[in-house]
């Protein structure tokens, strides 16, 4: 009978913890699909991924901002995937790769007080940071920020050109402590990795930073950024947000959709 | 104490469920030589691992990730003998590069033979490596070493 009754007990062991993680997938699931609801009386998140098609890692991570971003209808939840330079060297470079975006990376490791960056992270707000595919803490600190009370926001504005977008902002309080920071995004996009740690996978990826420009904070500028070869309006957009130079706060966030009808629900 | 020892299991499946990574240098390098006769020595390249850690071992598939590798400097006092030996390595099938990946946890002590001309020497080389976690990878690191052989 005693090992009936082990075998019983490791069953039953088996059974709590599988469903105590269906529960967990469960909350999460209803966790994202709170978090995409619009309001925009309450506070945003800015959420900052640090990925790359070289790393094993990072998948999961991407998957989760892509859980995320698909049926997003929160105007107050701010993507953005900044594919470092780092894991370019094995015969493969990451098309979306650029050194400033790892540069940034390494301002949030000093921001932060971190001795080393590392792959996936996701920043928030520009204060807190996290593995990027820990779900549960990635939704819990995207979920607090937004639960904060609303900031005032500002005015972004962009006009399509044969050779650039001509972006206008204005309406920000002026402050030498800060800077406002465009970021062009592209919406989604698909890699087959030819080299590297994730060589011959299809990798799909939402909300890639494409370009990236900073500038001293005054209360309206024109910024001109250069077409893409591959942008439409419908598949990218312009994020803007207003970071504190000394210590990364993130404290204003605004978007332009090139296509209207993106958030008309 | 079977409903103690129960209980810890819970306990423990359930911190494995909330288990949150840590910020760090998880792997710490020492290099040394041991002279094995008069025109022969081995330098010996420890790596420490911090536990929940690995590195990857010298030979694993290209489509894999990235290899521990080494670089020496040629100099006129030593000449190497052979190739860099390691220890035989963990082995697990990965899902993500569909192949099985050779990697070390905790302590890993690599070898190289090198022949000394004058009987010493300075050996000076790079040591190339990537520290991953279950959820995390640091960027790649180039590491310069320096060895004295006496």
């Amino acid at each position: 009978m005693k090992p009936f009754k082990e075998i019983f007990l490791l069953i039953g062991l088996a059974s709590i913890f599988a469903i105590v993680v269906g529960f967990q997938n469960i909350k999460k699931q209803n966790t994202i699909k709170n978090l995409q609801k619009n309001d925009e009386r309450k506070g945003f998140a800015v959420v900052e991924l640090f990925t790359s098609e070289g790393c094993w890692s990072c998948p999961p991570a991407d998957e989760l901002i892509e859980k995320l971003q698909k049926g997003n209808n929160n105007k107050q939840l701010y993507i953005m995937a900044f594919h470092v330079d780092y894991w370019d060297h094995q015969g493969w470079k990451d098309r979306f790769s650029k050194p400033e975006f790892t540069l940034r990376q390494q301002q949030y490791a000093s921001w932060l007080n971190l001795n080393t960056i590392y792959t996936p992270q996701i920043v928030v707000n520009g204060t807190t940071e996290l593995i990027g595919s820990d779900e549960s803490a990635v939704l819990s600190s995207i979920s607090s920020e937004l639960k904060k009370t609303s900031s005032d926001t500002f005015v972004l504005h962009a006009e399509v050109k044969s050779k650039n977008i001509q972006v206008t902002y204005s309406d920000v309080r002026s402050h030498k402590e800060y800077q406002i920071i465009i970021a062009l995004v592209q919406k989604s996009a698909l890699s087959k990795v030819k080299a590297g740690e994730n060589a011959g996978k299809n990798l799909s990826h939402v909300q890639i930073v494409r370009e990236l420009y900073q500038q001293e904070l005054v209360s309206e500028n024109n910024i001109s950024i250069d077409l893409p070869n591959d942008f439409n309006k419908e598949d990218w957009e312009l994020i803007g947000f207003v970071q504190n130079k000394s210590n990364g706060k993130i404290t204003q966030a605004t978007r332009f959709e090139f296509d209207n009808n993106v958030y008309a629900n | 104490m079977k409903l103690l020892s129960t209980l810890a299991l819970v306990a423990i499946m359930l911190i494995c469920l909330t288990a949150k990574g840590q910020i760090s240098k998880p792997v710490k390098w020492s290099f040394t030589a041991k002279r094995t006769s008069t025109n022969d020595a081995t330098i010996y390249i420890k790596a420490t691992i911090d536990d929940g850690w690995h590195i990857y071992a010298l030979n694993n598939p290209d489509n894999g990730p990235v290899r521990t590798s080494f670089n020496f400097i040629p100099e006129k006092s030593y000449q190497l003998s052979g190739k860099v030996g390691e220890p035989k390595p963990l082995r697990k099938f990965e899902k993500f590069f569909d192949a099985d990946i050779n990697y070390f946890e905790k302590v890993v002590v690599f070898q190289q033979k090198i022949k000394l001309v004058d009987g010493k020497g300075i050996v000076k080389g790079t040591v190339e490596y990537t520290v991953c976690s279950e959820q995390q990878c640091l960027p790649p690191k180039t590491l310069d070493f320096s060895v004295i052989v006496e």
